[in-house]
């Protein structure tokens, strides 16, 4: 049973504040992801985390014990790192044993261990060669058998697959997921990717310049971020944003009122950002007093299709339901779903209206 | 001539000129070594015209060199001296460069001005370490010599494994750590290892380099209890006149363990110079 906890954690550099007072707690056995565009402070936190930097202030409590001065091995957290970090002079065998043996455990439990997370793996018949003849999926599955030979308490990767070609992360990221619910360990999981985070997270912890923007279920980031930072950030294609604000009781949003829109108070609400599927539309009849856009693009991925429209010299992406008579170059008339879409203040932080909630 | 027909033209020319000019460099350098050779074993070098040919041959040069002139205990001063000061050399300067690599005291500082001694000429600190040494009652040992040849064997040598040691990633010693290894067991199980190729490099490097040195031994010894090699070839060079059978014997003697040692790490020699 682990719970750990990150209080307050600060990491600067001369006068660059890498990490600001982060504080999260970790359940145990939970996925954990921390996400953020680069430079966000995410890798900083988890190598502070696994012991291999300083926190400059605040502190990492596994069961209740500071474990600040501790050493990596001494915390019991395993760590797979981004550009795999394989011992090349070592055999798949020895590099996926160093952590057992570095501990002194004896031969024979050894070799059981290893052959043991190594078929877990998929990678048994590859105890023999050495890392450089391996592909790179097949190093990162190593890598990732050093973890875990342990049974650590804590297992932290960064950005272990951004390095792999698509397939390959879908399927690995598969993997990853069903071992860690089998194993039941607790896990860290830094990326820049947000589809990758909402695959594998329990919790997504989004990071910016340092700062924790917004702590939750990939659900709930989803349908309920907390500032326009992690509303942009999340979701693909991206959040649409519109200027709006609430005049005599009616919403308005790029200066044209909605009033099916029940907006009962509306403390400082100064934007409004929809995403593609929450936004509708119809061909405009003229003088429709609704917000009307132009059609430049279907867009087709994969199986669903956008529309890429204009409005007011700013691109807007609208998914295309099944029934929508558009074509390009059409006008069409905005409609929104109300009740999903996400409103914002001055300071860019999110407005909760007290309306019936959608149960998420 | 059409086109193609000027360009083989060229080529030709282009390639003939390489040959050549290769074939002037390689005679450069091996016909002093040929003549040292032939001259070693006539009987009567010192022939008017000069002939490269001896008509007749003799080992009595050879025989007289390593008996009379006593060239087996020059050949023990140097290896000795080369041997230690390039074994400290190499040590140090892997920890140096180690350190380097991990840590950047200074910004770069530190690296620049340890580094930079390597364009430090011995004979410019030759009299200020004689005086000092004359203090220490260090001159005519080996002692004097190994210390002194550490001006050059420290920065070259960590220059050379500078490189090699940047070219291992932080991130191995990092997962070595994180598995378990203390610092200790990291360098000895990952960061040597991998660096080996850069070390035996700076220490071949090293070796020649400090063999060859004329300039120190001269100042900081005077008999034969510590003199070097090359000190005992110049010594040929005699106010009655050149030994030359004796010079030839002496120098094709004392080439043999160099030539020996770069043959056999020719891989590492080129290594270090290329520094790959």
């Amino acid at each position: 049973m682990v719970h750990a906890e990150l209080r307050e954690l600060r990491k600067e550099y001369d006068d660059v504040v890498a990490v600001d007072d982060v504080s999260l707690s970790l359940e145990d056995g939970e996925f954990l992801v921390l996400l953020g565009p680069s430079g966000c402070g995410k890798s900083t936190t988890l190598r502070m985390i696994a012991g291999l930097e300083d926190a400059t202030s605040g502190e990492i409590v596994v069961d209740g014990e500071v474990v600040n001065d501790q050493s990596p091995a001494e915390r019991d957290f395993a760590l797979v790192f981004q550009q795999v970090a394989l011992y090349p002079h070592m055999s798949v065998f020895d590099n996926i044993s160093s952590p057992l043996r570095a501990a002194g455990v004896e031969k024979s439990a050894v070799e059981e261990r290893v052959t043991k997370t190594a078929e877990l793996l998929d990678i048994a018949e590859l105890l023999e060669r050495d890392p450089s003849e391996l592909s790179g999926g097949q190093q990162q599955r190593v890598a990732i058998g050093r973890a875990l030979v342990r049974e650590p308490k804590a297992f932290l990767l960064d950005e272990p697959f951004s390095k792999l070609d698509q397939k390959l992360r879908i399927q690995l990221q598969k993997e990853l997921k069903q071992l860690q619910e089998e194993m039941n360990i607790t896990t860290v999981f830094v990326t820049h990717d947000q589809e990758e985070a909402m695959v594998l997270a329990d919790r997504i912890a989004v990071m910016d310049a340092g700062h924790l923007q917004q702590i939750d279920t990939p659900e709930n980031i989803y349908r309920k971020p907390r500032n326009r930072f992690v509303a942009d950030f999340i979701g693909n294609p991206t959040m649409n944003f519109f200027d709006a604000d609430v005049r005599e009781g009616t919403l308005h949003v790029d200066d044209v009122a909605y009033e099916s829109a029940d907006t009962p108070g509306s403390d400082g609400v100064t934007s409004m950002a929809a995403r593609p599927e929450d936004i509708h539309v119809e061909p405009a009849p003229p003088d429709d007093d609704r917000l009307v856009a132009t059609v430049d693009l279907v867009e087709m991925r994969g199986s669903t299709a956008y529309f890429i429209c204009q409005l007011d010299g700013r691109e807007l992406t609208i998914l295309k339901e099944d029934n929508d008579d558009v074509a390009e170059g059409d006008s069409v008339a905005l409609d929104f779903d109300f009740d999903a879409v996400n409103f914002f203040d001055g300071t860019g932080e999110r407005v909760e209206f007290a309306r019936a909630e959608v149960q998420s | 001539m059409n086109l193609t027909d000027s360009n083989d033209y060229a080529q030709t020319l282009v390639r003939g000129s390489v040959v050549v000019l290769l074939g002037l460099w390689l005679a450069w350098i091996w016909l002093p070594i040929l003549w040292d050779l032939f001259t070693g074993v006539s009987v009567n070098p010192q022939t008017d015209p000069p002939t490269l040919i001896p008509r007749e041959v003799t080992l009595e040069h050879y025989v007289n060199v390593v008996q009379e002139e006593d060239i087996l205990t020059y050949i023990r001063n140097s290896t000795i001296v080369t041997t230690v000061s390039t074994a400290v050399s190499v040590a140090v300067g892997a920890l140096a460069a180690y350190s380097l690599t991990r840590w950047d005291p200074g910004n770069g500082q530190v690296s620049f001005f340890a580094l930079s001694m390597r364009f430090l000429p011995p004979i410019a600190v030759a009299i200020p370490i004689y005086t000092m040494f004359v203090g220490f009652g260090w001159i005519n040992s080996w002692r004097a010599l190994i210390v002194a040849y550490l001006t050059i064997g420290i920065p070259i040598s960590t220059w050379i494994m500078l490189i090699f040691f940047q070219k291992i990633p932080v991130e191995l010693e990092e997962a070595s750590r994180v598995d378990g290894w203390s610092r200790i067991q990291t360098w000895r199980r990952v960061v040597l290892p991998l660096a080996a190729p850069g070390i035996s490099s700076a220490a071949i490097l090293t070796a020649i380099l400090m063999w060859n040195e004329y300039v120190l031994a001269l100042v900081l010894t005077t008999t034969s209890d510590a003199q070097t090699v090359p000190i005992y070839l110049a010594g040929f060079v005699t106010t009655r006149g050149v030994l030359w059978g004796r010079m030839g014997a002496a120098t094709i003697i004392a080439l043999t363990p160099i030539v020996v040692l770069a043959f056999v790490a020719q891989e590492r020699l080129v290594a270090g110079f290329t520094l790959e």
